[in-house]
């Protein structure tokens, strides 16, 4: 009896210690959300810019800017009173359904923010429908083959690159391929359902295709558990084997969904530009690159709600579909699909490298500012690409692009480096923070830093190094964990070594080098990403030749002189195919 | 054996919690100069008990005196005084020497922490003649070392210190026999020059008969049997030491059959 109830008792702590980390957890996200609010909400405060004059000559352009005029305007914007009573004034007004007026059109906002996000949702919508079918399609070999016994491994390097080009790029291409060459679709606009194809392939197949990867692979090493077998010999029906299979499976890879989604968030940004779609995501562009802040507070305001409402049902599914496991938290972690790749694949990386350098090397000697040539000059042999719509050489161009991109990217890389040690040093303290800024799109950081600090190229690094540490944290974490945990660490007392030296001198040095590798690693994704800001505008300013400025400036004249567009879509490609086949060779030695 | 003891442990009690005591209210003398063996099957607490006694570790309670004052553990503190006194030598010497550190390096490193002095080469020789090594060990790697090098420089590291009590975790266990004795000899010798005293855990009894005066048996956290090692081996009190004597292997030429 006696022992019997020591046994409940000691259960029971465990199962309140499980919960108070739970709780510590929650804790850290609910203030992390609420942080991300408040800092949204302060946007106007902390834009640092005085709306009144630029309201005064939108609103009345007649009228002269006098002190007292300027005075009047600021008192009924409420700027004046400070930030906190400002924050507590929006959120009520929120309440109440106002969402202020905006600062370059002095209309109110709520309405016309609620009519293009209905626009995003269809959208969205079309996309994910589009998403899940191609998800499914690539499970469909992967279930066959495990019905059958035999293990199934996606593997294909083409596929995997094809899926993992940003979502502008493959926009670009899209449109390229399927409006210009073909003449199949249209190019703009949003007046039809021939108007939606493009967009949501463009939004579709990266997600769908990541999606089914996972799945599949997921699948594959379901099928390999003794269950599966136990179940078949027992002679269960074959669509019951499947459906416990794929449920098991799909847990696994819920959450990764839940991100996915959450990602789409932020592609649409791009979507919605490159195909003049009058969503949330062009409102908000345009609101960061005008400085009209209440509609940027607005537009960002809705996106993160949207990302929360798909983390919340994420988890109530996962709850649904996992039940009792999930609580006593016997699950398995997901995994990453990882690409095996055979020895001429490994080349793949340095291959790309080699034409990089080549590019790099054919095109520095080049002017990439002056006007020399006629404007859209087609490609010939004295001018490879072709010259943009100004007239300026687009070799040039693109090499001394792509010198300042890569050292930029490994600037912020490195930078993500030592912010993801010093953080990876308190996991359970910052699991909120890694979280939000694993589910944040880098393009929303982008819309929050151009709002803050302006559109630029240090604006647009900071934006990249707020979503890109978290990853770095969370391997730093889990390495320091192992490290501390050697019996050399561990007897390091005995010789009289403190908790600071040990830190700094035994655990910096074995930790630091696996953490190198997986931030370089991480260079021609930073690369991209700073790309797609370049290419929305939020990054590096004209004439600066930054590739994803380069191709923006080029998608306008795409009907015209295709070069303008093929040429940083090519390199970018290029830069895609590097980012996943050096994370696919080298990734799995760290 | 001096009148008061060198160590003293005064009701020790460790578990990971409540309900589980991996050591159970474990008091213990030990003198100055005593060498000890302590054997005890595996999980029996051993290891833990060692890691208490040299304070990487802390007990939920209890106390540990040393030459009569009471010692205050608490992990990652500096405890300069008792750090000086008392030392160790690992089960796997790879695993507890840093790996990328040269052995000059990581023999100075006690010695300036410690401030025992400057680790000149002077020093650093003595050390490392002391384990019997030659001297360009010391620009060596750990992790170029070989098992019985490795055990040595962990010794020497030890040793450096100029401890009064050395504690010992199985230090044979991954060496080969030759080298086994070897180290045996080593312990005895440099016990004897430095008038040091010794507390080795391990699964092998020669090791206790060749070197140890007093022998410990432990199960389940207790201690079941603490007697000169002479006597305990003779008359063994209780299961446990029977069988550990039984399992000495001795070498009979004829008694291997083949199958058929």
């Amino acid at each position: 009896m006696k022992i019997r109830l020591r046994h409940t008792l000691s259960a029971a702590g465990r199962v309140l210690d499980l919960d108070r980390s739970a709780a510590f957890t929650l804790c850290s996200r609910l203030l992390s959300l609420a942080g991300v609010v408040v800092l949204v909400a302060m946007l106007p405060w902390l834009s640092g810019q005085d709306p009144a004059l630029a309201l005064l000559r939108a609103r009345f352009s007649e009228q002269n800017p006098t002190e007292e005029t300027l005075n009047a305007i600021r008192e009924s914007l409420g700027l004046d009173q400070g930030p906190i009573v400002l924050m507590f004034n929006w959120l009520k007004g929120l309440f109440h359904g106002d969402a202020g007026v905006s600062w370059v059109s002095g209309k109110p906002l709520l309405g016309d923010m609620l009519q293009a996000a209905s626009v995003s949702l269809t959208l969205m919508g079309f996309a994910l429908g589009t998403a899940f079918v191609i998800a499914l399609l690539l499970c469909v070999p992967t279930i066959r083959r495990g019905l059958r016994g035999q293990a199934y491994r996606s593997s294909g390097i083409l596929a995997v690159t094809f899926t993992a080009l940003p979502e502008f790029v493959l926009a670009s291409m899209l449109l390229l391929l399927g409006a210009v060459w073909l003449g199949w679709l249209p190019t703009y606009g949003w007046k039809g359902i021939s108007y939606v194809v493009l967009p949501a392939l463009a939004l579709a197949i990266p997600a769908g295709g990541y999606l089914g990867r996972l799945l599949s692979d997921n699948i594959a090493q379901v099928f390999t558990e003794a269950w599966v077998a136990t179940w078949s010999v027992a002679g269960v029906s074959r669509w019951h084997i499947v459906v416990a299979v794929v449920r098991r499976a799909l847990a696994t890879v819920l959450p990764m969904i839940g991100l996915t989604v959450v990602a789409l968030t932020g592609s649409a940004v791009a979507i919605e530009k490159i195909f003049a779609i009058p969503g949330i995501g062009r409102a908000t562009l345009g609101a960061a690159i005008a400085k009209d802040v209440p509609a940027l507070q607005l537009g960002i305001l809705l996106m993160l709600l949207f990302a929360f409402l798909v983390g919340m049902v994420v988890n109530i599914l996962k709850t649904m579909i996992l039940g009792r496991a999930l609580r006593q938290g016997a699950m398995p972690i997901p995994k990453e699909a990882d690409v095996v790749m055979s020895k001429s694949t490994r080349l793949l990386p340095l291959f790309c490298v080699f034409v990089l350098l080549a590019l790099m090397l054919a095109g520095l000697p080049r002017d990439p500012y002056s006007v020399e040539f006629m404007r859209l000059q087609a490609p010939s042999m004295a001018l490879p690409f072709g010259a943009d719509a100004m007239g300026r050489d687009l070799l040039a161009r693109l090499a001394h692009g792509s010198l300042y991109t890569c050292v930029l990217a490994i600037l912020v890389a490195l930078v993500c480096l030592m912010i993801g040690f010093l953080i990876g040093q308190f996991p359970r303290l910052m699991a909120g923070p890694i979280e939000v800024a694993n589910a944040l799109p880098p393009i929303l950081s982008g819309l929050l830093v151009a709002a803050v600090y302006g559109p630029g190229l240090v604006g647009a690094s900071i934006a990249v190094i707020i979503v890109s540490w978290a990853p770095l944290a969370a391997h730093a974490a889990a390495l320091t964990a192992e490290v501390k945990a050697r019996p050399y660490i561990q007897m390091l007392p005995l010789i009289g070594v403190g908790m600071i030296r040990r830190n700094a001198f035994y655990v910096f040095p074995a930790v630091i080098k696996p953490l190198l590798r997986h931030a370089m690693l991480r260079v021609p994704g930073i690369a991209l990403t700073l790309a797609s800001l370049g290419f929305l505008g939020l990054g590096a300013m004209p004439p600066s030749p930054e590739w994803g400025r380069i191709l923006a400036e080029g998608l306008p004249y795409i009907e015209r002189s295709y070069w303008v567009v093929l040429a940083p879509v090519s390199a970018l490609a290029l830069l895609s195919v590097l980012a996943v086949s050096t994370a696919s060779a080298f990734g799995n030695r760290r | 054996m001096s009148k008061v003891p060198f160590l003293e442990l005064e009701k020790l009690r460790y578990g990971r919690d409540r309900a589980s005591n991996i050591i159970h209210q474990l008091s213990l003398n030990i003198g100055q100069q005593e060498r000890i063996g302590l054997v005890g099957e595996s999980g029996c607490g051993k290891s833990t008990l060692l890691k208490l006694i040299l304070g990487v570790i802390q007990a939920q309670s209890g106390q540990i005196h040393c030459e009569g004052e009471p010692i205050r553990i608490k992990p990652w503190r500096p405890m300069n005084h008792y750090r000086k006194l008392v030392q160790y030598i690992p089960q796997d010497p790879h695993t507890a020497l840093p790996p990328q550190q040269t052995v000059a390096k990581l023999l100075s490193e006690p010695v300036k922490r410690l401030k025992l002095g400057t680790p000149n080469t002077q020093v650093l020789q003595r050390a490392i003649e002391q384990v019997e090594l030659p001297h360009a060990v010391l620009t060596q790697k750990a992790s170029e070392l070989s098992g019985g090098q490795a055990q040595r420089v962990a010794l020497a590291r030890a040793l450096i210190i100029k401890p009064k009590f050395l504690l010992a975790d199985e230090p044979t266990s991954g060496l080969d026999l030759p080298l086994r004795e070897q180290i045996k000899g080593l312990l005895h010798q440099v016990c004897s020059e430095n008038h040091m005293g010794l507390l080795v855990v391990t699964h092998d009894i020669s090791m206790v008969s060749g070197l140890c005066e007093r022998m410990l048996v432990m199960q389940q956290g207790h201690i079941i049997e603490d007697r000169l090692t002479e006597e305990a081996l003779r008359t063994p009190n209780n299961i446990y030491t029977q069988r550990l004597l039984e399992a000495v292997p001795t070498i009979h030429a004829n008694t291997w059959h083949s199958p058929s």
